[in-house]
């Protein structure tokens, strides 16, 4: 009989363990490919490579340092232009786009400033509306939600307390401030692109920070943050020691934050998912190769599936759909005519 | 494509950002490099420096940007 028990016990540890270890699901197991978005590129297009895109369902905005180009829904040309400068509506170093509606707007880090721009009644030209300064937190993204606009920001000095995020209305009145910016996140200000901030369909906030695995929920109805707190394997924190041993010189910030898990961008996939994007491995080292990997929540927190490696960055998601660009942009730039430039993939497990 | 692809653009306005791009499979350490091609003043303080990384066939190539305004020193 007690080697009865001691067998049952060794065989549930064992199924128990095998479990935990069984492989992540892959990227095809979870997503279904929908269709290829093609733009034309012709002697009007100078493309170059982009900060990030973002779509409001009609035009693909193709967001540059310091040029928009706007394509149509048939993927056409609809409008180019070079926004280098530092007057109304130019800018000379922009870091983040974001789409709502009829609007973009534009996170210039140069400036420290955000432009905004809506595209005319005939949708054939592009508007500048507005821009106004944003506080001096440098920060990484942008998103815009309609009526106001949200500022993921960074930690500039450790020893002082930041706001998480910060809200602005579209004349630039501050609305409010939220949370407070983890230490641990001191090296996002170094890598440009990182973190990440997105909203759900019921107008709750999701945040998150290069060098922290956590998911921040800002309710704004309720006016509570909740926090996603579950740890992947791989992934690793910045560790309060070996940050201080970085601290003597940016550039050893620098290469301590390629050595961490670099938060990427944070996405939300109607009707209720949230995607952490994670680039793990150092791409300083020779040799290197781009890895993404994501983790998805439910937007209660609760993890779905952890460690899913995609073939690519995400650029955006719209609705249920992720776009995912079929090659680096640095070749999806060159040549002319029309190319294949994302894939449009839909989830497929319920 | 050489194995050092650099790029400096050198501004004459010193608040203008500054950049450097190097071909990160080089043998040399494209932080190293950037360094050694330093592209602001150290004189003043207050620099805002960040790196920008993208890909290039399977080369992941940096930018380092340094602009006015940050907390921390020019690479030095």
């Amino acid at each position: 009989m007690k080697l009865l028990f001691t067998l049952l016990f060794v065989l549930s540890y064992w199924s128990a363990n095998s479990q935990n270890r069984s492989s992540p699901p892959t990227f095809n197991e979870l997503f279904v490919p929908v269709d290829t978005v093609y733009i034309d590129i012709n002697n009007d297009t100078f493309l170059t490579t982009p900060v990030n895109l973002c779509f409001n369902g009609n035009y693909l905005v193709w967001g540059a340092e310091n040029s928009i180009t706007i394509f149509s829904k048939n993927r056409s040309l609809l409008y180019y232009q070079d926004k280098k400068g530092r007057g109304p509506g130019e800018f000379e170093r922009a870091v983040h786009y974001s789409c709502n509606g009829n609007s973009i707007s534009v996170l210039d880090r140069s400036s420290n400033k955000v432009s905004l721009f809506r595209y005319s009644k005939n949708g054939k030209e592009l508007l500048f509306s507005d821009e106004f300064s944003i506080s001096k937190k440098r920060p990484s993204k942008l998103l815009d939600v309609g009526h106001s606009l949200f500022t993921l920001n960074n930690l500039l000095n450790p020893n002082v307390s930041e706001p998480a995020i910060s809200v602005y209305k579209k004349d630039g009145t501050t609305v409010t401030s939220v949370g407070l910016i983890p230490k641990s996140a001191e090296l996002q200000s170094f890598i440009e692109g990182s973190g990440g901030i997105t909203v759900d369909d019921s107008s709750n906030i999701y945040y998150s920070f290069l060098g922290d695995h956590r998911v921040w929920k800002w309710s704004q109805k309720k006016d509570s943050v909740i926090i996603f707190d579950n740890k992947p394997e791989y992934f690793i924190n910045t560790e309060s020691g070996n940050l201080k041993k970085a601290s003597k010189s940016s550039m050893e910030k620098i290469r301590y934050a390629f050595e961490i898990s670099r938060i990427t961008d944070l996405f939300f996939l109607s009707p209720d998912l949230i995607i952490q994007q994670i680039e793990p491995d150092n791409y300083l080292k020779e040799g290197a190769k781009q890895k993404v990997l994501i983790e998805v929540f439910d937007t209660n927190g609760i993890k779905k599936y952890s460690s899913v490696q995609l073939p690519n960055v995400i650029s955006f998601t719209y609705k249920d759909l992720i776009y995912i660009p079929v090659d680096f942009f640095s070749n999806l730039i060159s040549g002319q005519g029309k190319k294949a430039v994302l894939i449009r993939y839909k989830f497929k497990v319920k | 494509m050489t194995t050092i692809n650099s790029l400096i653009v050198l501004s004459t306005f010193l608040f203008l950002p500054v950049n450097s791009n190097f071909d990160i499979s080089a043998p040399i350490d494209p932080l190293d490099k950037a360094i050694e091609n330093k592209t602001c003043s150290t004189m003043l303080t207050g620099w805002d420096v960040s790196v920008n990384g993208e890909w290039e066939g399977n080369k992941f190539i940096v930018t380092i940007t340094c602009s006015e305004g940050g907390t921390d020193d020019c690479p030095s």
